[in-house]
């Protein structure tokens, strides 16, 4: 079949069923893709210079408020960021309970993504209302996970997005017994629940044209299990670092398309989030996820960003039940008189951390100066890391396409918002953007 | 019968289906996550007809006519701008929802000490992107709004609520009186007056039933500032300055909800004293 030479280009104004506003922009040369952007005209909102000369008290408060769907997650961070500056040990008590309401924003993320935002793509309907009539079940299932992650930041935080119970030094309110007990019966009512995502997405192929080696970067679990804090990033080049020097490996350059910043490792696009997660740790996982994750092992392929919504899926049944073991162990164990541990600022310092957010690596660097005031900030969040990986993958599927003869516009639009829709970006999050040094 | 100062919609039982835009400018897209995720949305769903709900279908347009739209976030791009005079012009009914379409949103925490230039250069230095940001601002500096539905993020009931006063061709009413008011209904111990927490309940529209201050965690104000001339305000707040905090501290907390408020000197007047 001959090709067809086109010129027009091929736009998306405005993707639908991501977080944030991005569009997609393609200009073609003839039978050349001459430029792939992702657009990002979500309207920038400064988070590192407005809290610039405000307490680590309020700015932690404000974080937050960079992302609806991982609230949490840059709750917990900037949080123990403070922490490390001001050389503050926080209980294992704490510990666990952020640990725990880090895994609600995972459910509710995760789910959110997977069901409504995802899904309706392979089905075939424009969003998850329309999908009513034809699978009931599958809405069910998803809204009883949906209320779970919302119901464990709910009874850890005070709200499932925006969390204010959680504070430097431990909580306001510590959940008694009874609301650990009560958790972890609803958890372990959801193990089936928690794989319908998955049985939803194994039998839908990986579209080959996206297929390309990547980099991958994950953090290193702490406890050699499978979870969000850790200290060291591991690298699927073999390359590993400490966490606490991300600036030296991960830098942000500004680019005329976009108000979020795009990321390098060495220089070089890379991959966060739940597939490098998988791919570097899935020794890792819970008995049930990691024996899931090997019988559908050909969905999980490292090289495809596709395999990313299985790979979230597969998450999600790991949380589930590690949430339930942690809600257990809090059952039996909880003080809930226990005293937050109150800052002491008495020397200006710089903190840093970095953990696994929903979409991947977030970094928060914090400079406190001694009258508790913030003084610079740092936030990098995983969106504006792959970024340019995101770009390279959408010149992929095009040139794939074009290949194949494929040249309508809307058949090729579709796909490659199906693409970005993979990746689960958070755009709200990328145009945090980082202070210039 | 139309209510003198009230939009509202026509009424539709099982006749018609209300249509309805939820719209977002520059914020963290929580009002909408609270929309799309409350219990009953499938219901919601059922009930009306939504005709442009970006975060979540792709079968939205901003360009339709609609009975009711919900704008979230703070006017921060020109693009921002562009979207809301369209969304005004299509819409019988608009509602703000959340703390940055109601009072400009964290995002307007640095407002009055540095302009957009400024931040624009801290983050970005000199390199150029294509698209012109603004200052993050409140909706109702550039278009007229309806109603305002605060939050960050707003309560699910507060949101049913609103739904289904318009579906009933009613309309909500404004809340008048401060988290204290709440607080004391759910029967929590002042953290204010006994343990000295900087609690901004007194100054802060109730409807969140206190819910903060219920976990032991002081309110920091995030449904903004409560109508300027109530009562509670001059009792309660006098605290803070009993207490022994600063003016300028409790006007830095105040304003990562309160930036846009124009009375926000008076009101830290009222507490603190007038300048000599």
């Amino acid at each position: 079949m001959p090709k067809k030479k086109i010129t027009h280009p091929i736009t998306v104004d405005h993707i639908a069923r991501i977080e944030g506003k991005a569009g997609i922009e393609v200009i073609l040369d003839g039978k050349k893709v001459d430029v792939v952007n992702v657009n990002v005209f979500e309207g920038p909102r400064f988070f590192e210079a407005i809290a610039v000369g405000k307490h680590v008290d309020e700015a932690v408060a404000v974080f937050p408020r960079v992302c609806s769907f991982c609230a949490a997650a840059h709750k917990i961070t900037p949080v123990l960021a403070a922490e490390n500056a001001m050389g503050l040990e926080p209980s294992e008590q704490t510990m666990k309970m952020r640990e725990l309401l880090y895994i609600g924003d995972f459910i509710q993320s995760h789910t959110l993504h997977l069901f409504f935002l995802a899904l309706p793509d392979f089905l075939g309907f424009p969003d998850v209302f329309s999908m009513q009539g034809a699978h009931k079940d599958i809405l069910n299932a998803a809204i009883a996970l949906k209320d779970m992650g919302a119901h464990i930041q709910t009874v850890i935080g005070s709200r499932a997005i925006h969390q204010e119970n959680a504070l430097i030094g431990g909580f306001g309110k510590i959940p008694p017994k009874k609301s650990w007990e009560t958790m972890r019966q609803k958890l372990r009512s959801l193990h089936g629940v928690a794989e319908e995502a998955l049985e939803q997405f194994v039998g839908f192929s990986l579209w080959p044209e996206v297929e390309a080696e990547r980099v991958h970067l994950a953090l290193k679990p702490i406890d050699g299990t499978y979870t969000m804090f850790g200290d060291t990033i591991l690298a699927s080049d073999g390359s590993k670092f400490k966490a606490k020097a991300y600036q030296m490996r991960i830098s942000e350059k500004v680019v005329p398309h976009s108000f979020a910043k795009h990321g390098a490792y060495n220089g070089q696009p890379f991959m966060t989030g739940a597939l490098s997660r998988f791919t570097l740790f899935s020794d890792g996982l819970s008995k049930r996820a990691k024996l899931l994750g090997r019988t559908y092992e050909e969905y999980l392929d490292a090289k495809n960003p596709l395999s990313n919504n299985l790979a979230q899926a597969i998450e999600l049944v790991h949380y589930i039940h590690r949430a339930e073991i942690i809600a257990d162990e809090l059952a039996s164990s909880i003080k809930p008189n226990e005293r937050r541990v109150e800052l002491e600022i008495t020397k200006a310092a710089t903190g840093v951390c970095v953990t696994e957010a929903p979409r991947g690596l977030l970094a928060y660097t914090l400079k406190i100066g001694k009258n508790g005031v913030i003084r610079a900030a740092n936030i990098i969040t995983p969106t504006a890391m792959y970024l340019p990986m995101m770009e390279a993958d959408l010149r992929r599927m095009v040139e794939g396409l074009l290949e194949q003869g494929i040249t309508d516009s809307k058949t090729i639009a579709q796909k490659l918002e199906t693409v970005v829709r993979s990746y689960d970006p958070c755009v709200s999050c990328s145009v945090h953007v980082a202070r210039v040094k | 019968m139309t209510l003198p100062d009230h939009e509202i919609i026509e009424e539709c039982r099982d006749v018609c289906r209300a249509t309805v835009g939820v719209y977002v400018l520059t914020s963290c897209y929580g009002c909408q996550l609270v929309m799309a995720t409350v219990e009953k949305i499938m219901e919601v769903a059922n009930l009306v007809d939504f005709k442009c709900f970006y975060m979540v279908s792709s079968k939205s347009s901003l360009h339709e006519p609609v009975d009711i739209a919900f704008v979230e976030g703070s006017v921060s791009t020109e693009k921002d701008l562009e979207e809301l005079k369209e969304v005004r012009k299509n819409a019988k009914v608009v509602v703000a929802i959340g703390a940055c379409a109601v009072n400009g949103g964290v995002q307007s925490w640095s407002e009055g000490d540095l302009n957009y230039d400024e931040l624009y250069a801290s983050v970005y230095g000199d390199s150029k992107i294509k698209y012109k940001g603004l200052q993050a601002a409140p909706i109702d500096s550039y278009v007229k709004v309806d109603y305002f539905l605060p939050g960050c993020p707003p309560e699910e009931d507060e949101i049913m609520y609103f739904l289904s006063t318009f579906l009933f061709g009613s309309y909500p009413e404004e809340i008048d009186y401060p988290v204290c008011a709440e607080c004391r209904l759910e029967g929590n111990p002042c953290i204010l007056i006994e343990r000295d927490a900087p609690c901004l309940g007194p100054v802060t529209v109730a409807g969140c039933k206190a819910r903060c201050p219920s976990f032991n965690v002081p309110c920091i104000g995030c449904r903004g500032p409560v109508p300027h001339d109530n009562s509670w305000f001059d009792s309660l707040a006098l605290t803070f300055k009993n207490k022994g905090y600063s003016k300028d501290y409790i006007r830095e907390r105040m304003k990562i909800f309160c930036s846009f408020d124009k009375n926000l000197e008076e009101r830290l007047e009222k507490v603190f004293g007038r300048k000599k």
